[in-house]
């Protein structure tokens, strides 16, 4: 069943990880335009704040938080289970992995709430112009969502003894 | 229960459940939620996991962390600090240590680039640490200038320890990064002067290098490497003339070095999309920490430990000097344990009202920090920088070689800590002028 599920996480992480790599680099032309356009022109781009506040800085922070959990880059520290025995350190990290997934299930369960209410009421933002800002909810959702799934399936790598993603990978 | 006591049982429980390698921003959750639904109810725990993650990406400060990620991303990727210990070497390799003095300056600009501590120590490993080999260096001095070396991306600015700071503390990003500018070369100095003295009094440590570079070869040198240093002098000349935002400044900085990849002919497919690819990791990991402390701020503040911590250390009649020399010890202790960015938003909640109390000038106090999470870097033993430089040398040099060579610097770095604690003009005076 790893393996099912390990091919559509990768799937998954391939085309997330090109999604908010293109939202990367548009922040970077947009704000770069802006300057350019305000300097130059004396006009600035409409509502660049709050785009890059609501959009793209949501799509950059949330949605590779699953693909960094499959790279093993969430800071932690390991000073302490290295020294542990084998089988105490797999019970402990089985552990922190129940952990994690509880309290990003809990996260991915309340931001699901507040998109349901966010998309009801068209949540919007007043910028230059009114802007509406529903839409950001899901992709926070979406991020907290795939992060549960990443985690459980190295925690279902460990259980299963077989190697997680970013053991595999080069150059990690 | 008091609430101060339900806070110092979820500080704890947080400390062990890192300690048990759970990633430090979810620890931080963690406990928030369960100290909120412990001194609270349910409905505010749920209440605050809803709201936080949110609140702050719109914070026009924090959108500048994967903007300068990138743009160090970009300028190490493609080559654009390749060149700069060798220009480094050409000017300086004739003072004695100056293979050493010239990896200081290398490793300063690289970090200055690169924002990165870690990523500095190891490219340079790579490229300055066997020459220094080949030509007789003591090891120790080989390895510890490069882990020192690289530390200094935490002050040099653009800097992401201090933006977090600033972001925490409510200081100004573009001050803070100014005010970084005067200790982050001061350490320069002192590390060059170390390794100067060091190498006059014993010459076996660093055997003299016989190089007489001619003009054309040194033009040809620097021809290779200004496009770095002037695009970060661009970046920090407009934070300081009030030209940029940070976050502009980070975009107009990444997209600079695209350009000048570009020009070069060295911004490949694969490249870009390697730093994209690590901007985007960096940024993951960095974020969900400032969420877990985000939330931990809320929930002491509802428990009332820092108060109650303030009052305490007010009361004990202790002066701003003396918990200076505290928070260093904490500092320096915690940092053989936890990294940097984690130890600073782990820490800041319980310092900053602190601060507040004995009202320390908080431009001051943020480049002590930073100072201060530098030399954890280095500490054994966890020490990243070293674990980092063993590994790009593929252990060629042991371990405890490179703690000793580190240990120099160490001495180093706490001389150019109380210079800065005892002057403290030294990181508040530029700050003043940005406009």
């Amino acid at each position: 069943m790893t393996n099912a599920l390990f091919r559509l996480i990768r799937g998954l992480n391939i085309v997330i990880m090109a999604i908010s790599g293109l939202v990367l680099l548009s922040m970077m032309l947009i704000v770069t335009s802006d300057v350019l356009f305000t300097t130059f022109l004396g006009t600035p781009i409409q509502n660049v704040i709050e785009i890059v506040a609501f959009y793209m800085m949501v799509g950059i922070v949330f949605l590779p938080l699953g693909s960094a959990e499959l790279r093993d880059d969430h800071i932690k520290t390991d000073i302490f289970t290295q020294k542990l025995p084998r089988k105490v350190w797999l019970v402990s990290q089985v552990l922190v992995g129940v952990i994690s997934i509880s309290i990003l299930s809990l996260l991915t369960y309340v931001s699901f709430g507040k998109a349901i209410e966010a998309t009801r009421r068209g949540e919007v933002m007043m910028g230059t112009t009114l802007i509406e800002i529903w839409p950001s909810r899901w992709i926070l959702l979406l991020g907290f969502g795939f992060f549960v799934v990443c985690v459980l399936y190295t925690t279902l790598c460990l259980v299963s003894k077989t190697k997680p993603p970013h053991s595999e990978e080069e150059g990690n | 229960m008091s609430g101060e006591m339900i806070g110092v049982i979820c500080v704890l429980a947080a400390f062990a459940m890192i300690l048990f390698r759970l990633s430090i921003g979810l620890s931080l959750i963690c406990v928030s939620f369960v100290g909120f639904t412990w001194i609270v109810n349910t409905k505010a725990a749920f209440s605050m996991l809803a709201s936080v993650p949110f609140s702050f990406v719109g914070d026009w400060n924090l959108s500048a962390i994967p903007m300068f990620l990138l743009m160090g991303y970009v300028a190490s990727g493609t080559g654009l600090t390749a060149g700069l210990f060798r220009a480094a070497r050409l000017l300086l390799s004739r003072l004695p240590g100056g293979l050493a003095v010239s990896s200081v300056g290398a490793s300063g600009l690289f970090a200055a680039a690169s924002g990165s501590s870690i990523a500095t120590s190891a490219a340079m490993a790579k490229i300055a640490t066997p020459e220094m080999l080949n030509h007789g260096y003591h090891p120790g001095l080989a390895t510890g200038v490069i882990a020192a070396g690289g530390t200094l991306g935490s002050m040099i600015p653009p800097s992401i320890l201090l933006l977090l700071y600033g972001y925490y503390a409510e200081v100004s990003v573009g001050q803070l990064f100014i005010a970084g500018i005067v200790p982050g070369l001061l350490t320069m100095a002192f590390y060059s002067a170390m390794i100067i003295t060091r190498c006059k009094l014993d010459p076996r440590l660093a055997p003299p290098v016989e190089e007489h570079p001619s003009l054309g070869e040194i033009i040809e040198a620097l021809r290779d490497v200004w496009p770095l240093p002037v695009l970060i002098a661009s970046v920090m000349v407009g934070i300081f003339v009030g030209f940029f935002t940070p976050t502009q400044a980070g975009a107009v900085g990444a997209f600079a070095a695209c350009l000048i990849a570009i020009t070069r002919r060295t911004l490949t497919f694969g490249a870009l999309r390697s730093a994209v690819e690590e901007t985007l990791y960096g940024t993951a990991s960095i974020f969900l920490i400032l969420i877990g402390t985000t939330m931990l701020t809320n929930f002491l503040a509802l428990s009332g430990l820092p108060t109650a911590i303030s009052e305490n250390v007010m009361n004990s009649g202790i002066g701003v000097y003396t918990l200076l020399i505290a928070i260093a010890i904490v500092y320096i202790f915690l940092g053989m344990f936890v990294d940097s960015i984690g130890l600073m938003l782990l820490t800041l909640p319980i310092i900053m009202p602190l601060a507040d109390a004995f009202g320390i000038d908080l431009i001051w106090l943020g480049i002590i920090i930073v100072k201060l999470l530098e030399i954890g870097l280095m500490t054994p033993p966890v020490g990243l920088n070293v674990y980092v430089i063993s590994s790009a040398l593929g252990s060629k040099v042991g371990l405890n070689t490179i703690f000793l060579g580190v240990s120099w610097f160490i001495a180093t770095d706490l001389l150019c800590l109380s210079v800065i604690i005892l002057f403290p003009v030294l990181a508040t005076f530029l700050p003043g002028f940005v406009m």
